[in-house]
């Protein structure tokens, strides 16, 4: 996952949409599953296990959630387990739709946990501030305010506190005392843009020939990368949508793709797992290269200590 | 000697802002910025420093009736919207557009649609010129203000302008960041030759470095000339702006009879005293030698307070003062993942007195104060306040307690609360002359007026412990003076703690010191003892005189005891 990083940040951007539409776009048991244990593997890799196990244990009650609401209002499927209150039918087919929802929906807020760790907003400005300089640019500035006034908001309670001392507010007080708080950061901040806007003035602001530079530029490199990926995207939607993918679960749990084409099926497959594993490819790939040199290395130092290499 | 090209010309030059009524901001201009030189402008607040500055800069000039000219150098200035000259404000933070430190670099070369290749090679050559390379990555929010600063000049300075105009640029920032930008300022000055206009209210370190000095007077140019010239022409004419000089310069101009090559630096000014010493008294040369061994001077500044009034007030302060305040062994930290601000802080306030605490920057010198006024409660650790005594703070912005649109409706804000009469009210206003001000804006105030004004409101609510954080930052000399006027009288109301990175202020205004250091709150002594302990954190006087002259910690005792002197050598 870590060397998706030293391609330009367009190439991670496209390569997230494409997982991320995998993700939300089917209910298949395998397809979501793949799709889950891919998607918490990289946010081990990036995060650590903790991250991970933070964010299963967080997400269990709204996945119980999720699977009571879907069971009890949808009384669809034929295997009845048993039933639930006034004849409320619980069937094998609506809580397996209803888990394999909920991990779907988990499985995309573990991609955004990568992706946000991914992408810093250096990045993300990179590839807006070509095609739309003004929302680079404002979106820049935004970044740089949002600290400022969380930085002014603190000062201005603590003031507020400091000032009036000890007292013991009630609610309508308390009420009253952040409106004002809100009234005196307003004005304070609009007090300081004046200034902000005099420095763009003096750096020369508006500009008909502002052009909008990025430290990254898109190569050959990234574009291989893209197409690459892209391709075994493509395909794998057409494979998929043919036939591969149709899952249903009421009234029985039925996976229509498996008695379709089984080239279709593998080729789908298989180009599912690709696309997932291929960060995890390049991480590795790297890293072998990383031993090898490290090998020849120590195959070198060896070779001068045993006297096989003289340096005069 | 070729006379150098001149960048900008003023001829005759006045100008009157549209609310200005009939007083005109500047007055008959004449003046000349050459190319290379560092001009210093000075002056009192509202002299029209900042307003001649902006006109250096035709996309910053304010709109008002202009009469007379400003002359331009061709090659400076292509149109009103594209110059060669860069302007550097006051507040560190708001003078940066962009969130990350490249971004911010590249702001004005992006803006004159530099190609790609250019700005990425401009960045480099900065960034190694600054010394910045380390924090290129960085957030902006991730910069104290003092590299904030820094970080101004570098993205001003990589436009490349052949005349850099700076207002104030360290007025806001603690005196260890003031050092590290002005020595960048020589440094790009002596280095690249650009031409410098910089106005100050603080004159120390600067002067020695000026080609050109002007002091304005009520918008117009009192004295133009070199650096000891303005240091003679406000020293000979008793002006109330020579408060503002070296002090240095002003030591000298007690001993010298006249005043040609006057000290601007530390170093000279030491010069010059043991010259005149050695000649004029033998006796103090002898026990110069005695006096370097530090353990000894230190005995001997212990023995003589045994023994003088010092010793007496000591003794008052400690035993029979009543302690309204303790702090006992604080901790604090602002989130669990942060390091401790401070920890086992402890710290005692008696009845009547001013506390100064210094520090170096984020040692928690703030945050001591919002502990103290319960704004803020500690991790372990307890703040005891005498019942019946109430504690109000003012903190470094008066900006953050400015809720209303006039000065009237701020000061009134908790007229209820804290049930204020008229006549209190009126006191108030009256005692700091703010009575002319109740109709405008807070926001349109100089920093002075804008610390009086969240001072008054703060002092309606009617504190028996009054905190203030840097009440002096940015203010001029005579605004400095009346805020210490104001806060001795103050002392006999109520007891005051001050915060400030003011080495000399909290030496002219408070009894005990303290320093806050490694998380605690270290050296808690009465004031000289603990500027005479101290070599290097301690007031300019006592720099200037050490081993040389005793006991001199402001410059009343240097300017007394030099009195003492020159009548004792007429007696003999």
């Amino acid at each position: 996952m870590r060397s998706l990083r030293d391609y330009h940040p367009l190439v991670s951007l496209l390569y997230f949409i494409s997982v991320l539409t995998l993700s939300m776009m089917t209910r298949n048991p395998i397809w979501v599953t793949l799709c889950f244990v891919f998607s918490g593997f990289y946010v081990v890799r990036l995060h650590g296990v903790k991250r991970l196990l933070k964010s299963l244990l967080t997400f269990m009650p709204m996945l119980a959630l999720i699977v009571f609401i879907n069971s009890y209002f949808n009384s669809l499927g034929l295997t009845v387990l048993f039933y639930l209150g006034e004849g409320k039918p619980i069937t094998v087919e609506n809580l397996s739709y209803g888990v394999f929802s909920g991990l779907a929906l988990f499985t995309v807020f573990l991609w955004f946990t990568s992706y946000n760790s991914m992408l810093s907003s250096d990045e993300i400005l990179a590839i807006f501030g070509k095609r739309l300089p003004t929302i680079g640019l404002s979106l820049s500035m935004i970044l740089k305010y949002i600290p400022d006034t969380i930085e002014q908001g603190t000062e201005i309670s603590l003031n507020q506190k400091a000032m009036l001392g000890q007292e013991k507010l009630s609610n309508s007080q308390k009420a009253k005392f952040a409106a004002r708080m809100l009234t005196v950061l307003l004005s304070w901040s609009m007090e300081n843009s004046l200034e902000t806007a005099d420095c763009m003035l003096a750096k020369g602001y508006p500009s008909k020939n502002r052009i909008s530079y990025s430290r990254n530029c898109f190569n050959k490199r990234d574009l291989r990368m893209v197409l690459s990926f892209c391709g075994i995207f493509i395909l794998h939607m057409i494979t998929a949508f043919i036939g591969a993918i149709k899952f249903n679960y009421y009234p029985y749990l039925t996976w229509n793709g498996l008695e379709s084409n089984r080239i279709l099926l593998s080729g789908a497959i298989c180009s599912l797992i690709l696309l997932l594993v291929l960060p995890a490819m390049l991480d590795l790939f790297q890293w072998f290269i990383w031993r090898r040199i490290l090998k020849q290395e120590k195959e070198m130092e060896h070779r001068i200590k045993s006297g096989i290499i003289i340096y005069e | 000697m070729n006379k150098q090209q001149s960048l900008i010309e003023f001829r005759d030059f006045s100008f009157t802002y549209p609310t200005g009524e009939n007083s005109a901001a500047l007055k008959n201009i004449n003046l000349v910025f050459e190319q290379g030189t560092l001009t210093i402008l000075c002056g009192m607040s509202g002299s029209g420093k900042t307003t001649l500055l902006r006109h250096l800069k035709p996309e910053l000039s304010p709109k008002g009736k202009a009469d007379g000219q400003i002359k331009f150098a061709e090659d400076i200035i292509n149109n009103r919207h594209n110059s060669k000259i860069s302007f550097v404000m006051q507040n560190p933070s708001n003078q940066i557009v962009m969130d990350s430190v490249w971004h911010e670099l590249a702001f004005g070369l992006e803006n004159k649609g530099v190609m790609p290749e250019e700005i990425e090679r401009r960045i480099a050559e900065i960034a190694n010129f600054f010394g910045i390379e380390s924090w290129i990555d960085k957030r902006v929010a991730e910069l104290s203000g003092g590299e904030k600063q820094i970080l101004n000049l570098a993205s001003n300075m990589i436009l490349q302008p052949d005349l850099l105009v700076l207002d104030e640029p360290t007025a806001q920032l603690d005196p260890i960041a003031r050092r590290d930008f002005l020595q960048m300022l020589f440094y790009i000055h002596a280095e690249t030759g650009t031409g410098i206009v910089l106005s100050e209210h603080n004159l120390d370190d600067l002067l020695e470095n000026a080609d050109q000095v002007v002091f304005l007077d009520q918008g117009r140019i009192d004295f133009r000339g070199t650096a000891s010239g303005l240091a003679n022409y406000l020293l000979l004419n008793n002006h109330p702006y020579q408060k503002a000089l070296p002090v240095a310069a002003r030591a000298g101009s007690l001993i010298m009879e006249d005043s040609d090559g006057i000290p601007l630096s530390i170093k000279q000014g030491r010069d010059l005293l043991s010259k005149t010493f050695i000649e004029r008294d033998n006796g103090s040369l002898t026990s110069l030698g005695a006096e370097q061994d530090k353990s000894l001077l230190i005995n001997k500044i212990e023995e003589k307070y045994k023994n003088s009034d010092n010793s007496e007030l000591r003794a008052e302060s400690e035993k029979y003062a009543t302690k309204i305040m303790q702090a006992e062994r604080l901790w604090f930290r602002y989130s669990p993942d942060d390091n401790l601000v401070l920890k086992e802080a402890d710290l005692q306030i008696f009845d009547n007195e001013i506390l100064a605490i210094m520090g170096g920057n984020g040692s928690g010198k703030s945050t001591m104060l919002y502990l103290l006024s319960k704004a803020l409660s500690p991790l372990k650790g307890k703040v005891i306040i005498s019942s019946d005594k109430r504690v109000a703070m003012l903190g470094q912005n008066p900006e953050a307690v400015f809720a209303q649109d006039t000065v009237a409706q701020v000061i009134r804000e908790f007229q209820k609360r804290f049930e204020n009469t008229e006549q209190e009210i009126t006191d108030i206003i009256d005692r700091l002359d703010l009575g002319h001000l109740l109709k405008r804006h807070p926001y349109d105030l100089s920093g002075g007026e804008k610390q009086k004004v969240a001072l008054a409101k703060v002092l309606l609510t009617k504190p028996d412990i009054l905190l203030l954080d840097e009440p002096v930052k940015g203010l001029d000399v005579l605004n400095k003076d009346e805020i210490k006027q104001i806060l001795q009288e103050l002392k006999a109301k109520m007891s005051l703690v001050i915060v400030t990175h003011d080495i000399d202020f909290a030496a002219e205004v408070a009894d005990r010191c303290a320093m806050i250091f490694n998380n605690r709150v270290i050296a808690v002594s009465p004031m000289p003892e603990f500027f005479q302990k101290n070599s290097y954190f301690t007031t300019t006087t006592y720099r200037l005189t050490r081993n040389i002259i005793d006991d001199c910690i402001v410059f009343e005792d240097l300017s007394e005891h030099l009195h003492n002197k020159d009548k004792e050598d007429s007696t003999n």
